[in-house]
């Protein structure tokens, strides 16, 4: 209750820093707005935002065979971008993470790419190691896949998004503070599937916050389809341009 | 829903209005916003809940308000000799004079007391029983337009009279140990101050530990027009400084967060307390007690909820608190830092640190100034531009000072030996402080007069300012909105001047005994006819210049001047510089040497014109202001009997103003048989029976009457004679000592006449 009344998640808007008085939103019109009318030229693969637009595939995708298929990436990683991914993921905000995916899934809509994530069985969030989550509290991958869902008609959302099937058992070394090379590094062996069984001929989304050189995606989708999944595709609410 | 505390303080706010002023659209604005809160929730508990939460808070606060009105209405005969009290506030010690608020134990009421230092042996203390006797009296209303209303103003400390006391003595002293020890520590910090330190720089120590404003007037004033004095009432800025000294103390101990809490909250309260629970340290303390808490339960602090939840608790306390200029300066600086400064702080990346904090210092107290600039306009008709500057270099000071404070006090108290150098340190900061301060007060430009501003002007700023900070810039449907609405509101704002320009305004300031009369004409002009005068108060500045500035009247097109007795003229040397004045018009039957303020005003640039009968001043086709008195070829006799007599024409209806003319000057009028009839009469010299005689009267024959005089005046002026003349011939009259300042409005034809007070 005093949490609803009192103590609010969204009384600023993370990026212009307006205060949101009635909106139920986490940003504010004027900043949601300007989002939207970024157009993206993304790589054809992973989805991430290229700049040179004579280009259909980023170096990444050209350069290292990724594991998962196809990549679908909300938004580039600009300055506004860069705030709300801060506080998804320091700043206490669950509510931001559910609100992010409810922005990506928004964006699907408009570019009538809701194809990409409507055919899958299962949507899986890029999971914490257990001492991140108790951390942290939550899982901000996670609950921009519930964020995400929540659009969807409810019944086909309930159980859709499981979490606790590919999980994280080894403590890693924050990516951000390792080059490329580390960061492949780093990943290897941090992710491991409990129950195999669900995920074998199943079409699947693998869903992360921000994708900086996929290296994590990628390992995540290597466990997946070696546990015997169908298709891994992947998901992020930004990605760091090429 | 998630703003449930904006919408419920509005609701308050409009509850108490609605009771207060009994303007029945209030009640519609309510329901305006009652609708939209409705509207903005999201399912049915939501709506139960406000439903409850609106309906209980507004009945609430009506009740409370009908309340401390009915209290503060009620008359009660207190010819009793002695009345026995309890103290319910800390004593404020001037230098002669000692304030204590009270409440009568038998019936409850509560009395502001104005004590001698010679009448009673012993200081009292909080909650000490008291016996008093004296005169009792209401406190008084507002009397002139813009004027301070002392009723009101004691309405939100919840007192119903003021005594002047002639004997008082303490019978018993207070046992709660709570209290006690809280007061007993009180007094013995303020005794450590007082042995430590002079004059002025201990009165300013008391100002910034306790926010008791007791300093000299000439202080006071620098302090004030310097735009400083936030930092002699305790506010948000001292709960603030402490909050971050005791932030800094605690991390470095590394203290859990829920000691902390506990240890700030105790102290807070204990300081609250101290400084006698202001509306501004209250304010504040409660703040930081939430941010706190949101601090251990990882919930999100939301500033502008905060800000809205203390203001209903203010509101449930006393709703008069929301017409205090402290209440609205001390919500409203905070309000804008929430809404505004983040906002434009984030817009600037600066990375050496000390320019950055300097730079953001600077925008802090802009976007305060900015967004008070109507409270102070409406509340001082003054604002201080230089502030924004001295601000940065002397809240700082102030924090130092602050914290000294509180660690010499301690210190002197624990280690006698070690007060000397300490407070030796504390005056020398308390001496930059105000070496700065005179300095930025001797500027140019320190302190400029400004104008009221008319509530829908006001609603019209505010609007703006959001909107230009980026609010309500809606970019669907709604894209037109904000501009057409400020389109209409401008429209109202010149239809509504368009309208009221049409009538002529006359009022007879109440400047206590004495005569000052503004006629407000069409087209903006104004004329002022004497400026009052009193020996031991500036009048002039106090009553009509302030009237001038809350009316909006940039430029007086006309003085007259009757004649040189102060109780007329001193006004207007305190007007002569202050503000702009085209023309100056005197009799021409006094000496010159009469006039002390000539040279000043040659060099105004005022045009001087010496007048006597015949005189025509012109203002559109219908209005002219005719002088009939004296008459030409007339020799002086003495001052009075050389007053500048007018006569006022506006279509039918006509006014004469008579000065201090006596029967000498009335008889030559009506020998001279000029047109003299008039709608209104100024009373001659205030009253007086040695003017007024009837064969004059009979020859005005006026409908209404008004008398300018001073409450218990040493002449005895107004004559019952007078009185009762004008009661034979059925001639309606107002005094100023009875009804305040007194206002006719014509349109030629008919008049309306409207009251200050009513006692």
């Amino acid at each position: 209750m005093i949490e609803k009344i009192l103590f609010i998640e969204n009384g600023y808007c993370p990026t212009c820093k307006r205060v949101l008085f009635f909106t139920e939103d986490h940003m504010c019109q004027k900043c949601l707005e300007s989002l939207e009318a970024i157009r993206l030229n993304r790589c054809l693969k992973c989805g991430r935002e290229i700049l040179n637009p004579g280009i259909r595939a980023c170096r990444d995708c050209i350069s290292m065979e990724y594991k998962f298929n196809r990549g679908f990436s909300a938004y580039g990683y600009d300055h506004k971008i860069k705030d709300i991914i801060y506080l998804m993921k320091f700043g206490n905000r669950p509510g931001l993470c559910r609100f992010a995916g409810k922005m990506t899934y928004r964006k699907l809509e408009k570019e009538n790419r809701l194809g990409f994530i409507e055919d899958k069985d299962l949507i899986i969030p890029v999971p914490l190691s257990k001492a991140g989550l108790n951390e942290r509290g939550y899982n901000q991958s996670e609950l921009l896949a519930l964020g995400l869902t929540s659009q969807w008609n409810v019944s086909e959302a309930a159980n859709i998004v499981h979490s606790n099937n590919l999980i994280k058992i080894k403590e890693t070394a924050h990516q951000r503070d390792l080059n490329r090379r580390e960061r492949l590094k780093n990943v290897v062996g941090a992710f491991k599937i409990t129950d195999p069984e669900k995920i074998r001929g199943q079409n699947i989304l693998l869903v992360d916050d921000v994708m900086t050189t996929g290296s994590t995606l990628n390992e995540c989708s290597n466990v997946l389809m070696g546990a015997g999944a169908k298709n891994v595709d992947i998901l992020v609410f930004a990605s760091v341009d090429d | 829903m998630r703003r449930m505390f904006v919408f419920l303080f509005i609701e308050g706010l409009l509850m108490f209005l609605l009771v207060s002023c009994e303007k029945l659209y209030f009640i519609l604005l309510w329901a305006i916003v009652f609708g939209l809160q409705l509207a903005l929730s999201k399912n049915k508990e939501e709506i139960k809940l406000i439903l409850v939460a609106a309906l209980v808070f507004s009945l609430s606060i009506s009740i409370r308000t009908a309340k401390i009105d009915a209290q503060a209405a009620d008359y009660r005969d207190y010819s009793e000799s002695e009345i026995f009290c309890t103290v319910i506030s800390f004593p404020k010690i001037n230098n002669e004079e000692i304030v204590v608020d009270l409440k009568n134990i038998n019936d409850k009421t509560t009395l502001r007391c104005y004590l001698d230092r010679e009448v009673i042996e012993k200081i009292p203390g909080f909650g000490d029983k008291i016996l008093v006797s004296g005169n009792v009296k209401k406190p008084p209303e507002k009397r002139n337009p813009g004027g301070f209303d002392y009723r009101l103003y004691l309405k939100a400390y919840n007192i119903d009279y003021l005594i002047y006391a002639e004997a008082a003595s303490v019978l018993e002293e207070q046992s709660n140990f709570a209290i006690k020890s809280i007061s007993d520590l009180r007094e013995r910090i303020i005794r450590v101050l007082d042995s430590n330190l002079e004059e002025n720089e201990r009165d300013f120590a008391k100002g910034i530990l306790f926010g008791e404003k007791n300093l000299s007037d000439e202080y006071e004033d620098m302090f004030v027009k310097a735009g400083i004095s936030h930092i002699l009432a305790v506010s948000g800025l001292h709960v603030g400084i402490i909050y971050s000294f005791f932030y800094t103390v605690f991390t470095c101990l590394k203290v859990s967060v829920k000691v902390q809490f506990a240890v700030l909250s105790i102290f807070l309260i204990f300081y609250s307390c101290m400084c006698g629970l202001s509306v501004s340290v209250v304010r504040a303390s409660l703040m930081v007690l939430i941010n706190m808490y949101s601090r251990i339960t990882k919930y999100h602090y939301d500033p502008i909820n905060a800000i809205f939840l203390v203001g209903c608790i203010n509101l449930c306390i006393n709703p008069y608190k929301a017409t205090m200029v402290s209440f609205l300066l001390s919500y409203g600086a905070v309000f804008s830092i929430s809404v505004f400064y983040p906002l434009i702080a984030g817009k600037f990346k600066i990375k050496n640190f000390i320019i950055k904090n300097v730079f953001l210092g600077l925008i802090l107290t802009i976007t305060i100034q900015i967004f008070t600039y109507p409270i102070l306009a409406c509340n001082f008709n003054g604002i201080s531009p230089l502030s924004i500057i001295l601000n940065i270099l002397a809240v700082p000071l102030a924090g130092v000072l602050l914290i000294a404070l509180i660690i010499g006090v301690f210190l002197a108290a624990l280690a006698p030996f070690s007060a000397d150098m300490v407070f030796g340190c504390l005056s020398m900061i308390i001496d930059l402080i105000f070496i700065l301060t005179k300095y930025f007060y001797d500027l140019p430009f320190s302190y400029i007069r400004v104008f009221s501003l008319e509530p829908l002007i006001i609603l019209m700023y505010y609007m703006f300012l959001f909107y230009v900070f980026g609010y309500f810039q809606f970019e669907n449907k709604y894209k037109n909105l904000m501009p057409i609405l400020f389109a209409a509101m401008f429209m109202c704002v010149l239809i509504g001047n368009h309208f009221n320009d049409k009538s002529l305004k006359v009022t007879f300031f109440d400047v206590g005994q004495g005569d000052s009369v503004l006629i407000e004409m069409p087209g903006n002009i104004d004329v002022l006819i004497d400026g009052g005068g009193n020996l031991n108060k500036n009048v002039g500045e106090d009553v009509v210049l302030k009237a001038l500035l809350h009316k909006g009247i940039s430029d007086l097109d006309l003085v007259i001047l009757t004649h040189t007795h102060f109780d007329h003229s001193k006004g207007i040397q305190e007007l002569i510089g202050n503000h702009k004045i085209k023309r100056l018009v005197l009799n021409n039957l006094e000496d010159e040497k009469d006039f002390s303020f000539l040279e000043e005003a040659t060099k105004m640039k005022i045009d001087l014109i010496k007048s006597e009968e015949g005189d025509i001043f012109r203002f559109g086709k219908q209005i002219s202001l005719e002088v009939i008195y004296p008459l030409i070829g007339d020799e002086y006799v003495d001052s009075n009997n050389s007053s500048l007599v007018t006569r006022l024409v506006y279509d039918q209806i006509s006014f004469i103003f008579t000065g201090d003319i006596e029967e000498y000057g009335e008889r030559k009028i009506i020998e001279r048989n000029n047109e003299i009839q008039s709608t209104i009469l100024k009373v001659a010299h205030h009253g007086s029976d040695s003017s007024t005689s009837e064969a004059f009267l009979d020859s005005i024959d006026p409908k209404m009457a008004v008398i300018s005089v001073g409450e218990n005046n040493r002449y005895a002026h107004p004559a019952d004679k007078t009185l009762e003349l004008m009661s034979n011939k059925g001639i309606k009259y107002y005094r100023t000592d009875l009804n305040g300042a007194v206002m006719i409005e014509t349109d030629g034809k008919k008049i309306w006449t409207e009251i200050t007070c009513e006692e």
